[in-house]
């Protein structure tokens, strides 16, 4: 193999497979990245057997080949040459790599001891989704979920076609996100895919990057899912599982509600939450007049804070108390000014909306006190 | 053979085939599925699609010959992706819907049971939350936290000491604890005392096993040894824990060693071990101070849920002084009381609980015993501790001799002065102070008195 690439394109190619380079694994070849030259193509492919990505790079094949070399001894020697050009050719058993005041020989493995990535076929289900949607919705339901290993169906996305769209959703028992992509080139429907967080993680990484416009070709086969755009390819796993009927959750309808400015209920959380005792617990209660909701923490070895924000209230009053980070995870999620707090009985779940973002629900509980 | 037997004794020959990494990657989590004996298929199931293109595409012959070698009416072998879905039972269980109820249980998770962890042999219970600050100990819980944040970098070998219950366990196994269950490191911890190491020694030299020891004690990443003194003067099991300890020490890997004096003062304690241990850091753990022993106090009430009135609390904190585990067992005595007796307890009842358990086991020591001692030890002839010499050498002698006669054998002052040197009782009075007062600041001072009444319980 013989290729010579700008070191830039290099660079960002590493970076998009380095999340998916293996750590610790058995199999030492995990560690590395996979280089193929064909036909002008040069592509970078990392596996951790969780995840695959490939992703592809522009730049001069002068010979076809393939080649496997550690992962970070490679990233470490080309992050720091300086040189704009960078040749990369197979040399006995090693990679040379150059530029014009660097060389380098690193030692390789044989390509055919590198995983394969497993296929996909072209028969299956695909759907074509707008770049900068899946990120926006991704990005908002994505805060809402942990690595477990207790509950593995909710340590993940979940991906669910159905006739008008996609809505995607994701929870770790104590908060919901959940957001509706309406008929945005989705076809078919009744499929359910649950994608690890780990590799919706990396899915929002490598789209965030992507120009706007693109589309982002979604895939799914019983067991793995690929997520494609014009340059990368990542193939996933899917959590086997059945995900929660997360609908007997979000209340249908709400006694109480009150819509508050957002940016400064947002501040008032922050500044109450340094006070919050072991449970994160913060307290919001709806002043005497209606006028203002009064938001408090004590712990007794910290202290005391209270902060008060303006609200426009319908109903009752109402007082309940949550873990603070959940709380502001659903005011981050939306970007309009105001958000509307949907409220039940103290001890049922709490409905975070934006009336401008109707297509993204956040339902958190309350904490007993 | 059924499947199940077929698959072991298949997958015997390919390991011997290919590299190990190989076939614990691709081939450890597989399986058999069926034999169709009809058309001559296996069906072998893999974890993941990853698995199943490898092996469909480079352990295929492999396989293929393997099982026909046990069972030639196999003729192709075909490969699908287990699902864990097999294993539920169906869809039936979902049928109920799942409600709120999962969310509402942030405030009732169970407590995980305080069962010892058979991997680190820790005792859950154990926790720094738990573990209460002072400034007798704060230098300890500093140099643990430092250990925490850098394992194995910092601080390495780490050697607590302090005297009989002033924590030392509980901090070395919360600082395991804490090691362990540090989000984002796998690190494996070990915890061990020193007499369990003693009797994995003699049970490996016994049954030559010695490569047992050297693995279950060097494949960690954080060794724990409680109360490491008793190993002094035990060849082997100093010499194997010398190899122990140099391994680790040399693949950066946490030491944390407890005992009850400086490695100075471990008499048996081999002179290459001892410079071992002082080459990390030593920290010691001194008696609590009144605050303190109320703060503990305190924690203790709440953590039982009792209520004692704050009176009983100071007055138990003022009394009992020199061993947390004391102060706790009169505390637990007193609660006893007080809930099976109804009623408040008067100071008086509790300073004889107080007595009853603070107690020291005067085991046919006699004040001549202690003099002898104390000479020896300071290598002054006895006749000097009880004549009215006045030399400055043996002035602290005396005062100790003093202070162990009133502390251990509780005479009475006038006959402490009396034995040693015709003195007056306000002589012994004032030495059994200053020696009390000075225990607190002077830990060598400390080291000393210990080591004494070790060799006058001997």
């Amino acid at each position: 193999m013989k290729i010579v690439v700008l070191r830039e394109n290099l660079v960002f190619g590493l970076s998009v497979v380095e999340r998916a380079v293996g750590v610790g694994s058995n199999l030492p070849i995990l560690k590395n990245v996979l280089f193929s030259a064909h036909e002008g193509i040069i592509s970078l492919t990392a596996t951790n057997l969780e995840i695959a990505v490939t992703h592809n790079i522009s730049g001069k094949v002068l010979e076809n080949g393939e080649i496997t070399c550690p992962f970070q001894i490679l990233n470490a020697a080309i992050k720091n040459v300086a040189a704009e050009r960078i040749a990369l050719e197979q040399v006995g058993k090693k990679l040379a790599v150059s530029t014009d005041n660097y060389d380098a020989q690193i030692q390789t493995q044989d390509p055919k001891e590198y995983p394969l990535i497993p296929s996909v076929q072209t028969s299956a289900p695909t759907v074509s989704l707008d770049a900068a949607s899946l990120t926006h919705a991704l990005s908002s339901v994505i805060v809402a979920t942990q690595y477990t290993d207790i509950r593995p169906e909710i340590s993940g996305v979940l991906f669910r076609f159905h006739e008008e769209g996609l809505t995607l959703v994701a929870t770790d028992s104590f908060r919901l996100a959940e957001f509706r992509l309406v008929n945005k080139g989705v076809v078919g429907g009744g499929i359910d895919a649950i994608v690890p967080l780990r590799a919706a993680e990396e899915v929002l990484r490598i789209i965030q990057t992507e120009e706007s416009g693109s589309l982002v070709e979604i895939t799914l086969e019983p067991n793995q899912v690929l997520f494609k755009t014009s340059r990368t390819r990542l193939i996933s796993r899917l959590i086997d599982g059945r995900f929660p009927e997360y609908h007997a959750i979000i209340p249908k309808e709400v006694k109480h509600e009150a819509v508050i400015a957002r940016e400064e209920f947002a501040r008032a959380v922050r500044a109450t939450s340094s006070f919050a005792g072991r449970a994160s617990d913060v307290t919001l209660t709806v002043s005497e007049n209606k006028k203002f909701l009064e938001l408090s923490s004590s712990d007794a070895a910290l202290g005391e804070g209270r902060s008060r924000v303006p609200i426009k209230i319908k109903g009752e009053k109402f007082s309940a108390a949550f873990n603070w980070r959940y709380f502001l995870d659903g005011l981050k999620i939306y970007q309009g000014p105001y958000v509307k707090l949907g409220m039940n009985a103290p001890d049922r779940p709490v409905v975070i909306s934006d009336p401008d973002a109707a297509y993204l629900t956040y339902v958190v509980m309350p904490i007993k006190t | 053979m059924n499947p199940k037997e077929l698959w072991k004794a298949t997958l015997g020959e390919i390991e011997l085939q290919i590299s190990k990494p190989n076939f614990i990657t691709w081939l450890k989590n597989s399986e058999l599925i069926e034999r169709n004996e009809r058309e001559g298929v296996a069906l072998v199931g893999l974890p993941n699609n990853f698995a199943k293109e490898w092996v469909r595409n480079r352990y295929h012959k492999l396989i293929l010959g393997s099982l026909r070698n046990l069972d030639n009416s196999i003729r192709n072998v075909d490969y699908v992706v287990i699902t864990g879905a097999r294993e539920v039972p169906a869809r039936v269980a979902v049928s109920k819907p799942i409600a709120a109820s999962p969310l509402t249980d942030e405030h009732k998770l169970p407590i995980s049971e305080l069962k010892v962890d058979p991997i680190t042999n820790l005792n859950p219970r154990y926790t720094l939350d738990t573990f209460i600050v002072g400034s007798s100990n704060e230098l300890a819980y500093a140099a643990t936290q430092a250990v925490i944040a850098s394992v194995g970098k910092k601080y390495n070998p780490l050697f607590l000491y302090g005297g009989v219950g002033l924590g030392k366990t509980h901090l070395l196994q919360a600082t395991g604890n804490a090691i362990a269950s540090h989000a984002g490191a796998r690190n494996r911890v070990f915890y061990v005392s020193s007499e369990k190491f003693i009797n994995d020694v003699v049970w490996a030299v016994r049954n030559k096993r010695m490569e047992d020891i050297k693995k279950r004690y060097r494949d960690v990443d954080v060794l724990i040894i409680d109360d490491i003194q008793f190993i002094g003067g035990k060849t082997t099991t100093e010499l194997e824990f010398f190899y122990t300890f140099n391994a680790l020490h040399e693949h950066s890997k946490q030491i944390i060693i407890s005992s009850d004096r400086p490695p100075a003062a471990i008499p048996t304690l081999e002179e290459r071990l001892r410079s071992r241990f002082e080459g990390g850091m030593i920290v010691d753990i001194g008696y609590p101070d009144y605050e303190m022993r109320l703060a503990i106090l305190r924690a203790k009430t709440q953590e039982l849920g009792a209520l004692l009135d704050g009176k009983i609390l100071d007055h138990i904190a003022a009394k009992v002084q020199k061993n947390i585990r004391e102060l706790e067992g009169v505390l637990n005595k007193v609660l006893f009381l007080s809930q099976h007796r109804g009623g408040s307890l008067d100071i008086k009842k509790i300073d004889e609980v107080i007595s009853e358990t603070t107690r020291v086991s005067s085991k046919n020591v006699n004040a001549s015993d202690i003099v002898k001692t104390v000479a020896e030890f300071f290598e002054v002839p006895v006749s000097d501790l009880t004549n009215r010499c006045r030399k400055q050498e043996v002035v602290e002698p005396r005062q100790i001799a003093m202070f162990l006669l009133r502390d251990v054998l509780k005479l009475s002052y006038p006959h402490i002065g009396e034995k040693l040197g015709k003195r007056d009782h306000t002589t012994a009075i004032h030495a059994y102070e200053k020696i009390n007062k000075a225990l607190s600041q002077n830990p060598a001072l400390n080291q000393k008195i210990i080591l004494i009444k070790e060799r006058v319980y001997k």
